[in-house]
């Protein structure tokens, strides 16, 4: 996983929590990069993972509900570094549409060895968005966390249903995403 | 752990992140570089292999450019074969082509002459006007080498070559260097032989060139023989046409001359006419008739010129009818007169009396026309004619010049027949004493006073036939 991920979850953590939790989440993890991330830099998934759940234990808050809010963070920093992504686009079904063919494919030039998951979208109600994520890491969570930044940012509100279908050492979760009030 | 402690460590891991981001980019750089030069490389290559291409493509350009050149030849010798049907043009387009062809600076083509010797037809380039018609033994020289043997040679060097004759060169101030020299076939028996001399911007043709030289030869050997073979045809279709031309001549002035002379005399003179001696013309006896409108030049002043030439085409078709359906000639119309010539078919012809019957009847004919004249052209209704007739030995055959000969009867009875209508009465047949001999049986006319004519002692008796 690119160090642009660890970099940002340890900044959410010193925000939202203490530099102290971060600095012993670090320590409890016992981690082979020591907690010393570069953005360009690649490291092992397990360490976020490892961080994570040392998050949990720390504040006593679920992982999932962690990763889901690491997501929203994500996104708000993915708008302050990669704004580009962002012209020309005015709602949130439009942005997530473009995940699959446009965004992550520009962020596989820039990091090649990214690890990233798929999106398979299906849409039939301009009110209604339907979007498969396939992985071979677990981070479903982390992928609701980023649609409800996402929706956040372009000032909308989406309910978002979860249905999954993982297997074996895919996740595959398949979020129906309904604007509210649209 | 005091806060201090803490943003100690947080330091470390950032100057530790840091180091290992420099590493990161360091090796990053590196494989930049590596990349770099390995596009350097490629570039290199990239180049180098478009050199090749270009160097494979400007290669088979030169070959499609030969090839284009040649086809282009051979195309120009062909189409000089259907353009220049003249020998002499066309050996000299045969050497303008080649030189053009073979990028040379002078040409030359010799043709085997029926002593075996090589003649110089066309020779280009620097005082080759010299060698025209120069002669050469088939066997020497280049030229006379590759007439004995048929085969095509390429000399690079000509004065290191023991075959080559100087002295042309020495004639002409030229200096030969390389040569392609090959034979010009028509069905295989060699006739000439064509040569181009130095190749301009190269030491020497090469063998591509001998090979582009030896396929034009033969087309300009097939150029050649289909130009004698088109001369050839052309002399005879000029010789039958003018064959043709003479027999239509010959056979129009037969048929004229049929018409008012006996068969054999018709014989005679064309075979005089074919030994050109028709000149002198023929004494045969005849009886000459004229014919005048009195009065006509006066009253066609006063008359349209239109009607002037109507009248006249109806008078004068009238008039001939008889003199033609009297078996007469009219032999010219001299203004709105005519001489017309009565000849005798035979000995017992008698043609004075059928000229003297056309007199008659002409004037029958003139008295009928004035009738239908009267109701609209007043002014030519009162029109009277003369006519005069002699008899007697004349000159008949072509006056005038070679060219233009014109058959007709002269001599002093003609001038007779004249001299008698212009004392015939208007409305009357005048008659000379020797054609009234001819007649009297079966005419009946009135003595005249005799008639005083130039160049004779003795007057002419005359008779008038009373017509009206
Ligand atoms: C400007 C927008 C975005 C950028 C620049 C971006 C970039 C990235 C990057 C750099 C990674 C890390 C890959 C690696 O470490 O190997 C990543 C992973 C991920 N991205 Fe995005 N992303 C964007 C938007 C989104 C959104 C809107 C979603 C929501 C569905 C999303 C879903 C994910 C997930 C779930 C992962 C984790 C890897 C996985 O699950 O396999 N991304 N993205």
């Amino acid at each position: 996983m690119k160090g642009v991920i660890f970099s940002e979850f340890l900044e959410m953590v010193e925000e939202e929590f203490s530099l102290k939790i971060a600095d012993r989440i670090i320590e409890a993890s016992n981690l082979e990069s020591g907690g010393a991330y570069t953005s360009v830099g690649t490291y092992d998934k397990d360490e976020i993972i490892r961080l994570v759940t040392q998050l949990s234990q720390e504040t006593g808050v679920e992982v999932p509900a962690l990763l889901c809010s690491f997501g929203r963070h994500l996104f708000g920093r993915f708008h302050e570094n990669y704004h580009h992504f962002f012209d020309g686009v005015e709602t949130a079904f439009q942005f997530l549409q473009n995940i699959e063919g446009y965004i992550h494919v520009e962020v596989l030039k820039l990091y090649p060895d990214a690890e990233l998951p798929a999106f398979d979208y299906e849409s039939s109600d301009p009110n209604e968005l339907v979007m498969i994520y396939h992985s071979a890491r677990p981070f479903a969570d982390l992928a609701e966390g980023l649609i409800a930044g996402c929706a956040d940012h372009f000032g909308e509100t989406l309910d978002i249903k979860r249905e999954d279908r993982s297997h074996d050492n895919e996740t595959c979760v398949r979020f129906v995403l309904t604007k509210r009030g649209g | 752990m005091s806060d201090l402690e803490l943003l100690k460590r947080k330091l470390q891991r950032e100057q530790s992140a840091r180091k290992q981001a420099e590493t990161l980019i360091e090796q990053k750089s590196r494989e930049l570089y590596e990349a770099n030069q390995e596009l350097e490389r490629f570039n290199g290559e990239l180049e180098v292999r478009v050199e090749e291409a270009t160097g494979d493509i400007r290669a088979s350009n030169e070959t499609l450019g030969q090839r284009v050149r040649e086809l282009a030849a051979l195309n120009r010798v062909a189409s000089a074969m259907n353009s220049v049907i003249e020998l002499d043009r066309l050996l000299e387009t045969i050497i303008d082509v080649a030189k053009e062809v073979m990028n040379a600076e002078a040409g030359s083509l010799l043709l085997k002459k029926e002593n075996g010797q090589l003649e110089f037809q066309v020779a280009t380039g620097p005082g080759g006007e010299q060698l025209r018609k120069a002669m050469i033994d088939v066997g020497r020289g280049i030229a006379g080498q590759v007439a004995q043997t048929g085969e095509a040679t390429r000399i690079d060097d000509a004065y290191c070559d023991h075959r080559f004759d100087r002295s042309f060169d020495e004639k002409t101030g030229f200096r030969t260097k390389s040569i392609l020299a090959a034979p010009i076939k028509v069905k295989d028996e060699i006739i000439g032989v064509v040569e181009v001399i130095n190749k301009i911007d190269s030491e020497a043709f090469n063998n591509q060139d001998l090979q582009l030289f030896e396929s034009f030869a033969g087309s300009a050997g097939i150029a050649m023989e289909n130009s004698r073979l088109f001369e050839q045809t052309k002399a005879l279709a000029e010789d039958l046409r003018e064959a043709l031309e003479q027999e239509r001549r010959l056979s129009i002035e037969k048929d004229k001359m049929r018409a008012y002379i006996p068969k054999h005399v018709v014989d005679n003179i064309s075979r005089n006419r074919e030994e050109k001696l028709a000149l002198g013309g023929k004494s045969i006896r005849a009886s000459v008739m004229f014919t005048d409108i009195k009065g006509f030049t006066s009253i066609s002043e006063v008359m349209e010129p239109q009607k002037v030439v109507d009248f006249l085409n109806v008078y004068m078709t009238a008039m001939t009818h008889i003199i033609q359906d009297e078996r007469g000639i009219v032999d010219k119309f001299i203004g709105d007169g005519i001489m017309a010539v009565f000849i005798p078919a035979d000995e017992d012809d008698n043609e004075a009396l059928r000229a003297v019957q056309a007199g008659i009847r002409m004037q029958g004919r003139l008295a009928e026309l004035c009738g239908e004249w009267h109701k609209t052209q007043t002014d030519v209704a009162q029109l009277n004619m003369r006519i005069g007739i002699n008899t007697g030995e004349v000159v008949a055959g072509n006056i005038g010049s070679e060219t233009r000969m014109d058959y007709t009867v002269v001599g002093d009875n003609v001038n007779v027949a004249s001299r008698i209508e212009s004392i015939c009465r208007p409305g009357e047949v005048c008659i000379s004493n020797s054609t009234y001999d001819k007649v009297k049986g079966s005419i009946t006319a009135d003595k005249l006073e005799p008639v005083l004519v130039k160049n004779r002692v003795q007057p002419v008796l005359t008779y008038s036939i009373v017509v009206r």
